[in-house]
């Protein structure tokens, strides 16, 4: 097997659907498997997912925000979604998007900016997450201390069994108050 | 067996998460084993590009995408430091590795059939994830 080194080029230029219910027989052209095999890495000729060539209309958020990433490293995190509300004294904070260690640093930020602005009750709301690792958790834990330090407090919202899995499996479920909604975490529930 | 190689920084780690979520996809794993997969690589290189950049390195990260007969074994081998603290933001322990890797490994751990991490002759440590089919 020969080995691709150096910029995932092969990425760059492509956004992704998966196409399940048409599988091919061959590698499509564009698909994954056929940018390995062009690249000079071999793969599984099985493999069900298409790249479309458009330029940047994801026909897949999930997939597509994977289009922007090797474009401008640097910056550009586009894939996660950061809006900044007031309900009664809480800033809830919704997030969009894949939470990784790409990402995390931009929510860490939009976190420390909120808390030395002085919003110490602070609303997570991880219904439109579609991946978090650890690296976002370590991020969750931080602004927690951060609040704390202030006598204030951090709660998260999030209702996706694979999301609060991780908080499971980490143990997190202890630390953090999770709760089923925005109203509920802001006491406005009834 | 696919392979893939990627510069030890941030931006790639979603690429890899990808790349073997649609293998996965292809072998008509489910979709809570499809998540249990990306969590799992991601994990393993994070914890791959973040001691790698602890290092002071640029050495590539490898991935293996090795398919075995009732299991998939992915091996992800870096030339880093996992007791580098980096991706940290607030440290929880006193001392040995940082809070994210303890979290990571504590995902790991759990979302795979079998995990180990040993190190590599030459410096740096290569991660072991065995998922059932």
């Amino acid at each position: 097997v020969k080995k691709h080194t150096g910029r995932c080029a092969w990425f760059e230029r492509f956004e992704h659907r998966v196409a399940r219910r048409d599988p091919p027989t061959r590698p499509y052209p564009g698909s994954v498997v056929e940018t390995l095999g062009r690249v000079g890495v071999s793969g599984d000729p099985g493999l069900r997912m298409r790249a479309y060539r458009e330029n940047k209309t994801s026909r897949c958020p999930q997939y597509g925000a994977m289009a922007y990433r090797a474009e401008d490293e640097e910056d550009e995190r586009m894939e996660l979604g950061l809006d900044v509300r007031k309900v009664d004294s809480y800033s809830v904070v919704d997030v969009k998007g894949e939470i990784d260690v790409y990402t995390a640093p931009k929510l860490r930020e939009k976190l420390i900016e909120l808390v030395s602005e002085g919003s110490h009750d602070v609303v997570v709301n991880l219904e439109g997450v579609d991946f978090l690792d650890s690296t976002g958790l370590g991020v969750l834990v931080g602004a927690l201390k951060r609040v704390k330090a202030h006598d204030g407090s951090l709660s998260l919202v999030c209702t996706q069994d694979k999301i609060l899995k991780i908080f499971k499996i980490t143990g997190l479920t202890k630390v953090f108050p999770i709760h089923e909604s925005v109203d509920e975490a802001t006491g406005n529930s009834r | 067996m696919v392979e893939l190689e990627i510069p030890p920084r941030s931006a790639y780690v979603g690429v890899v998460r990808l790349a073997l979520a649609s293998l996965g996809r292809s072998l008509d794993l489910d979709d809570e084993a499809v998540d249990d997969l990306k969590i799992a690589v991601s994990e393993a290189c994070t914890n791959a590009v973040l001691s790698n950049e602890a290092a002071g390195g640029d050495h590539p990260v490898s991935v293996k995408w090795i398919q075995e007969s009732g299991r998939v074994v992915v091996e992800v081998a870096d030339r880093g430091d996992i007791y580098d603290r980096r991706g940290d933001d607030d440290s929880l322990s006193g001392g040995g590795i940082g809070a994210r890797v303890t979290m990571s490994v504590a995902m790991l751990s759990s979302l795979v059939d079998d995990f180990e991490i040993s190190p590599r002759p030459g410096g740096g440590s290569c991660a072991r994830l065995v998922f059932p089919l």
